[in-house]
């Protein structure tokens, strides 16, 4: 038979499984192809089996300031640089999910990017409690799936080098993507951390912990009520905080850790290293005090804060350094070497993973690309 | 029954052009369609299957036979259903995901959808269009148009359209 005969739910099927770059290839064969290729149905069936397939892409800043990605993340690998048509100097990598990233610029200027389809919407800005230069703001980005939309959390204090007072008012605000709104969620009976560190220059800096998106929460360390150092897991449907368990003998109110998802996994690393060693550990299964795994990525200077970012098959983490160095440290073999990015050892600020999806980051209120 | 006798079950199936199969039942229900059929005991006589030709059912067999062979052990059956597809042309995947989808095979159809997503992967849009049978309704600016909007999938891109 002539696959033209194939009814229209096996085609939607097949189609489903292409890459991204090829379904949009495949948006200019026909019209009718177009209008299915581009339906909310298809672009979420292409979602559900490219999580199936695990391929996962590493979008990065680099130390000229680009944005760089590598598709499927590996070792000795060739990047490609995003021509985003801006002139701003980006500075982190706030968030990754489905396939959407949230980027920050020098100015604090948030942008919602798809990598693949280059899709690049601007987040308009949110009136901070104070003047944007005076507060700290801390951002999460996710998926809430009761109501089928993307959000933004902020996090936000009066910056504690501008203000000493008793009283720092924490606010939480949220932001949907689809209908392209902030809103105040209230006053969360926890302080969110954020920690004042010193680089290698002996500058203060303000360190701001991108939240941690995993399994419809945002997670970030605070402490609550009872000054106990928790994890609270920020619930993105119900839009409260919930606590969890932090792993034993990670003396959490001491040493400041950070919290990041690796391997699909909330993995905890102490972001004060002792010479030589930096802790990590992988909560194996989700809410289960009982599987947080330890493990030590030795030869790590005093002042250098690896930041692991992504892993490559099993026994391999990709870290950043305070000194932008790309490092891969190998688990089996407990060895730390640069990570080669187009033949030489990459330059990285701050990445993330991302995966090849086709999911826009416009608000529905603006035309998409017809 | 028979199997407590140790012959296997064996059944017949028919095509929609009248050619008889003679195939283990074991292997056989991993169609849902057939297995159902023997759960409900009609399964005596020979099974009509109309819409899978002789030549297809004849393939489809092969397969039941190869992998219901592997103990199981998920990824030998991949790399059995891999090598099963490697060789079957367009139009050959095209009947087999037919004939997978009214034998209610999900693992097959899984593999079959796949494997003609893999060979469009590197296709130009014109030899979709040939393949598919579809109709080119752009206008040539309207094509120009939409094909700068998705440049981004063209980038780097090599298309290969032998067969």
């Amino acid at each position: 038979m002539a696959i033209s005969e194939l009814p229209d739910e096996i085609m939607f099927d097949i189609l489903s499984r292409l890459p991204a770059k090829c379904v949009g290839k495949s948006r200019c064969v026909s019209k009718p192809w177009r209008t299915i290729l581009s339906g909310t149905q298809f672009i979420k069936a292409h979602l559900t089996h490219l999580k199936r397939t695990h391929q996962q892409n590493l979008i990065f800043i680099a130390g000229d300031f680009s944005i760089r990605t590598i598709s499927a993340v590996q070792n000795d690998a060739v990047s490609r640089e995003l021509e985003l048509g801006l002139e701003k100097r980006w500075s982190d990598v706030l968030g990754s999910c489905d396939g959407l990233v949230l980027l920050q610029n020098d100015d604090e200027d948030k942008f919602l990017l798809n990598p693949m389809t280059m899709q690049l919407v601007k987040v308009p800005d949110w009136p901070a409690p104070s003047y944007k230069d005076e507060s700290i703001a801390m951002h999460g980005f996710g998926y809430d799936s009761s109501i089928d939309d993307y959000k933004i959390v902020s996090v936000s204090y009066q910056d504690p080098r501008e203000y000493v007072s008793a009283v720092v008012h924490t606010f939480v605000d949220v932001y949907c993507v689809r209908s392209g709104v902030w809103k105040r969620v209230g006053n969360p009976p926890y302080d969110i951390f954020y920690f004042l560190g010193k680089d290698a220059y002996d500058h203060v800096y303000v360190l701001r912990t991108p939240g941690a998106y995993l399994n419809g929460a945002i997670h970030w360390f605070a402490s609550n009520a009872n000054e106990r150092t928790v994890i609270v897991a920020f619930d993105l449907a119900r839009e409260v905080f919930d606590e969890m368990p932090a792993p034993v003998g990670a003396d959490v109110n001491l040493v400041p850790y950070e919290l990041v998802v690796l391997g699909g996994c909330l993995c905890v690393y102490d972001v004060q290293s002792v010479i030589g060693q930096a802790n990590v550990w992988i909560m194996r299964e989700y809410r289960s005090a009982k599987s947080w795994t330890r493990f030590n990525i030795e030869c790590v200077h005093e002042w250098e804060m690896a930041k692991p970012l992504c892993c490559i098959g099993d026994e391999e983490v990709v870290l950043v350094n305070t000194m932008a160095e790309a490092l891969v440290y190998n688990v089996k073999e407990k060895s730390l070497n640069n990570m080669v990015v187009d033949g030489v050892p990459a330059n990285v600020l701050d990445g993330d993973i991302f995966v090849g999806s086709l999911v826009s980051p416009c608000p529905l209120t603006v035309a998409e690309p017809v | 029954m028979a199997a407590e006798t140790g012959t296997p079950t064996t059944l017949t199936l028919k095509s929609n052009d009248d050619e008889l199969f003679s195939v283990a039942e074991s292997a056989a229900i991993l169609s849902v369609t057939i297995r159902n059929m023997v759960e409900d005991g009609c399964a005596g006589g020979v099974i009509p299957l109309d819409n899978v030709d002789g030549k297809t059912l004849a393939s489809v067999i092969t397969y039941m036979n190869g992998i219901s062979a592997i103990p199981a052990d998920e990824e030998k059956k991949k790399s059995y259903r891999d090598k099963f597809l490697s060789d079957k042309d367009f139009e050959t995947l095209a009947d087999m995901v037919l004939a997978a989808n009214y034998l209610n095979m999900s693992c097959l159809m899984d593999a079959v959808s796949a494997k003609i997503a893999q060979v469009m992967e590197k296709k130009s849009v014109g030899w979709v269009r040939r393949k598919f049978g579809i109709e080119n309704d752009y206008t040539p600016e309207e094509e120009a148009a939409v094909k700068e909007e998705h440049k981004w999938t063209f980038e780097g891109v090599e298309t290969d359209d032998d067969n």
